[in-house]
């Protein structure tokens, strides 16, 4: 039964992963995509449906995790404190900057907000790649982990892997979501990103053993790093068949995987922190019975904007 | 200052940058609700721009109060473990089901509501509306079960040195939880209708060519304002009936009655400092009065809505000053509403969790030079965009019910985005 309150916790990062990475990686190329201040303004346009609606994905994973798991959040946020910090403040400056960019027409000011989405958009996903890096190598039951761990060369892989695969996902949502016309401008990006992702999925899964990083459950992340590896070669050909939605679904995989594959290897210490059964009863009184519509509302959201942007689509961001 | 000190600071000023903005969007969030229902039954273009107008107002202070919110979150985790060790068993989940089934909702549907215009049914997104409001204050609710437990922990039992949940009921109908929450909602919408007040007043100064949007928009206002205000006072002093002693003593206690507490908490608790400051008791007369003149002033303000009198009435320049009155004065529900946080957690000091866990044994063993570098870094973050928020959202006010960016396909004038237009033919 337990279990299950991890692969809720799973579920709710493989979504944001997903949903929010698509976000993410947009913003990271949103001046390389977008080339003018109109096409930037047509690519926000294109993510703005989907901003809220993927980012609380993570709101709640961390939600659960102070409810479920309050020994493991208490573990975690303590031992990463400035990679916490770090993902948080790139959070922030993300949305603000999203928000932001368009409020005003001078030039100077959209520039800086696109310059402040980039960067945040990378370094967020950065940090959190850095984040399950370390997670890999065990999480401390008390106090901080030394630099070389925090910010060692493994766990910066890790940070890098998670920035290519959300880069070339978000690339991906974007030609799957401007007008059919203009959808080659991501062409580039996809290319560099998924060779990018290639070489460091592999070199992240010939560094483990090299690092003689000690996993729990070594065989479920190699699967996956097996499979997102597999994802990315067949997105790229999809891609190049104009099959947009379908090579969204296979970026959606290579995405999901890096925090799923820490979370399989690690699960034994996962389950350390999980909280008293009373508390998982009235959790699970409340949440379980409403889980399918939290599902059914956000299948909703993307079926009322599954379509390209084009004339009457809202603008807002 | 120590580690105890910074995190303290870090908590307090998220909780209060976070709470400015959360009290706005709780307090315009029924009103623009109530705009777009009249709408969606006249179909008028009228009511369209006063849902517009009200509504990009309300979703630019949601922005900041999610990105402060975010920060929010984290600070248990990372400054507070010693209470997620003792009592996150039980003041966890309901912040965990805040965040799933009320604030996830509220997420998805408002992203729904900004970019489906045009798109979807004009009852189904009006209920959209309805749906981001009712799951706003279903979050306020089971945030306000969490602070309930702080002030009187409630319903748990203490094993092995951790609280664990006894009785859910008792914690869900905490009187705490439930008597903060009746108190804070109508401050919530009295906020609003000051706000909203005060931008009528400005346009009327500036003799505005939209005379009849801000009429409209006054009804509505002074209408909600006064219900509110009368609820927020009544409802504040009904919580006089559940205080905890420390809190008698917050709200301005003599000496020999701080000198008795002392002695019987020593007598309870081994020796320690175990009133609240003396300081906060400033707050309790300044919410005290603040709420009463509401009060006196949105009753004193309904017989101005006969007639228009509140943009006609004579002599000129006595109602130019009220009109000024209520546009410089327009900050300052927020000062009061930060009052109350402070009146209501630093007044519980030197509790966290009231009678079971100090604040000094749930700090985490941070350096404070780590703890330090974060509060710059959150603290300028922050306070910069706050200060750029309330900017955009003055000049979004300033420009009136034109050019509106809610609901945009993009072809306004500020707007006008000539690739978008395009962007179908090519």
């Amino acid at each position: 039964m337990d279990v299950l309150w991890l692969g809720l916790l799973g579920l709710l990062l493989a979504g944001w992963s997903v949903l929010d990475g698509a976000n993410l990686g947009l913003g990271a190329s949103l001046r390389r995509i977008g080339r003018s201040g109109p096409e930037r303004r047509l690519l926000l346009t294109a993510m703005g449906p989907f901003l809220l609606g993927g980012e609380v994905w993570l709101v709640a994973a961390a939600g659960i995790l102070i409810g479920a798991f309050p020994g493991l959040e208490k573990d975690l946020l303590s031992a990463y404190y400035p990679l916490v910090v770090g993902l948080v403040v790139a959070w922030v400056l993300r949305d603000i900057g999203v928000w932001f960019r368009s409020r005003r027409r001078s030039k100077g000011w959209q520039t800086g907000w696109e310059t402040v989405v980039v960067a945040a958009s990378t370094v967020m996903p950065f940090a959190w790649g850095l984040l399950l890096g370390n997670v890999v190598q065990g999480v401390p039951t008390d106090g901080r982990p030394g630099v070389e761990t925090l910010f060692g060369p493994y766990s910066l892989l890790w940070g890098a892997v998670v920035v290519a695969v959300f880069t070339l996902h978000g690339a991906v949502f974007a030609a799957l979501k401007l007008p059919r016309g203009r959808r080659t401008r991501a062409a580039g990006t996809v290319r560099k990103a998924a060779a990018a992702a290639l070489a460091l999925l592999a070199a992240t899964g010939a560094a483990t053993p090299a690092f003689s990083v000690e996993l729990a459950r070594p065989l479920p992340a190699a699967v996956l790093g097996v499979v997102a590896v597999a994802a990315v070669v067949l997105a790229t050909r999809l891609f190049d068949r104009e099959r947009d939605g379908w090579a969204y679904a296979c970026t959606a995989v290579a995405a999901a995987a890096p925090v799923l594959a820490a979370g399989l290897a690690t699960t034994p210490r996962l389950m350390d922190g999980l909280a008293a059964s009373g508390t998982l009863d009235l959790l699970g009184a409340v949440v379980v019975p409403l889980l399918p519509v939290l599902l059914a509302v956000q299948a909703w959201m993307w079926w009322t904007f599954r379509h390209r942007v084009g004339v009457g689509s809202a603008v807002f961001f | 200052m120590s580690v105890l000190d910074v995190s303290r600071l870090q908590f307090a000023l998220t909780a209060i940058f976070h709470f400015l903005f959360v009290v706005l969007t709780l307090g315009l969030a029924p009103v623009v609700a109530f705009l777009q229902t009249r709408w969606a039954i006249t179909g008028k273009e009228i009511h369209e721009r006063l849902t517009r107008y009200w509504g990009q107002l309300y979703i630019v202070n949601y922005a900041m109060g999610i990105v402060v919110g975010l920060g929010m979150e984290f600070q248990f985790g990372l400054h507070w473990s010693g209470l997620m060790t003792f009592a996150g068993d039980v003041f966890g989940a309901p912040l965990a089901i805040e965040t799933l089934v009320a604030f996830f909702l509220e997420s998805t549907f408002l992203g729904m509501w900004i970019f489906g215009w045009g798109r979807l049914n004009r009852w189904v997104h009006t209920t959209l509306i309805w749906l981001v409001v009712l799951t706003a204050y279903l979050s306020a609710y089971w945030v306000m079960v969490a602070n309930g437990f702080l002030q009187d922990p409630v319903g748990h039992v203490i094993e092995d040195g951790v609280a664990r949940i006894d009785d859910v009921g008792a914690l869900l109908t905490n009187p705490q939880a439930v008597g903060a929450l009746l108190h804070i909602v109508p401050v919530c919408l009295l906020t609003g209708s000051v706000v909203m007040v005060g931008i009528c007043s400005w346009h009327f100064l500036r003799g505005t060519p939209d005379v009849d949007f801000f009429r409209r928009s006054l009804r509505v206002a002074v209408v909600v304002g006064a219900v509110a205000a009368l609820f927020a006072v009544g409802n504040g002093f009904a919580q006089f009936g559940h205080l905890t002693e420390g809190k008698e003593l917050a709200l301005g206690g003599s000496a020999v009655e701080r000198a008795e507490f002392q002695v019987e908490m020593e007598a309870l608790h081994g020796p320690g400092d175990w009133t609240p400051p003396t300081w906060v008791s400033f707050t309790w007369p300044l919410m005290e009065i603040s709420g009463i003149m509401y009060m006196l002033v949105f009753f004193g303000l309904l017989p101005f809505l006969i007639k228009n009198a509140f943009d006609r009435a004579r002599p000129a320049w006595l109602r130019r000053f009220w009109h000024r009155f209520y546009v410089w004065t327009l900050p300052w529900p927020f000062v009061v509403v930060a009052c109350g946080w402070l009146l209501r957690e630093v007044g519980r000091q030197p509790w966290v969790v009231y009678g079971e866990l100090t604040t000094a044994e749930a700090v985490s063993s941070h350096s404070a030079g780590t703890v330090l570098a974060s509060l710059v870094v959150f603290g300028t973050l922050f306070a910069t965009l706050a200060v750029l928020d309330w900017w955009l959202i003055a000049r979004l006010a300033r420009r009136g019910p034109h050019d509106l960016v809610l609901g945009s396909d993009g072809a306004g004038r500020e707007d006008a985005e000539p690739e978008l237009v395009l962007a179908e033919r090519s």
